[in-house]
């Protein structure tokens, strides 16, 4: 039953395909805003300890 | 300096094999993404890796669970608890205020609890929720041969896509607040250096600072 386990993945449509680009585009943005977001908690708390 | 000890043998090795494997897995993964899986050759050494480091994931992660079952790990301090709620508002206002003006940790890890209310929950959502999905969309994206044709019948291959896709970027969010949480103690590499010997520089509680013994 398991046999081609390794081989393939691909044979369907390509992982999020159409429809689902939305999820990149949240990715590319939330993903940038995250590590802004706890680069500047880091820096808030180093000004905050001077 | 107070010291307690947190993390048992089991539990870090765990930790930081999960760590490799997931990190292999983002770098494989965002690989597999930008190329579109579907114009790769079958045999493309990352979607191999991919899928080895996929089911590696699944092997540990099955330790991990049988593991914290065992050993009273999970209910100790996974379990959330009456007053977790409320524990969760604190510390999200420590981690919004008190924490740059020198606060105390209202949750400071222990062996009795190790992880804050937040962190219960966020655990909970990656060991139970988002890892599951992985495991179980990234077992269906195998060749295994009735589902593979089932799954193709009934055009699910994007559906899955889209679910395997959306986790790992919520388990990417995750990380990113994940490694800078792990800067948050004592000293910078203070839940670092707890996570490799298991025992954690805590600052001594409230009445117990040294030459205030009684």
């Amino acid at each position: 039953m398991l046999r081609g386990l390794w081989s393939g993945g691909g044979g369907g449509r390509p992982a999020g395909g159409i429809g689902f680009k939305w999820i990149d585009m949240a990715g590319a943005i939330f993903v940038p805003l995250t590590i802004g977001a706890v680069a500047i908690h880091a820096l808030l708390r180093k000004v905050q300890k001077k | 300096m107070n010291r307690p000890y947190l993390h048992p043998p089991a539990l870090r090795i765990w930790h930081w094999l999960n760590a490799a494997i997931v990190m292999a897995l983002i770098a494989t993964g965002l690989d597999l993404r930008f190329h579109g899986i579907a114009a790769l050759a079958p045999r493309d050494p990352a979607l191999l890796w991919h899928k080895g480091l996929g089911l590696a994931l699944i092997a540990v992660s099955i330790f991990w669970f049988v593991y914290s079952v065992a050993s009273g790990n999970l209910r100790r301090h996974y379990g959330i608890k009456r007053g977790d709620l409320r524990g969760m508002a604190a510390q999200t206002r420590y981690y919004l205020g008190a924490i740059f003006t020198g606060g105390a940790n209202p949750f400071p890890g222990t062996p009795a609890a190790k992880f804050n209310p937040l962190q219960k929950i966020a655990y909970n959502a990656i060991m139970f929720i988002l890892l599951p999905i992985q495991a179980v969309t990234g077992l269906l994206f195998m060749n295994i041969p009735p589902l593979r044709d089932w799954l193709l019948a009934g055009e699910l291959i994007g559906l899955l896509g889209a679910a395997h896709t959306l986790c790992s970027y919520l388990l990417i969010l995750y990380l990113i607040v994940h490694l800078y949480m792990a800067t948050l103690g004592e000293t910078f590499f203070a839940h670092t250096r707890a996570m490799i010997t298991g025992y954690e520089d805590a600052a001594q509680p409230p009445g117990q600072e040294e030459g205030n013994r009684t």
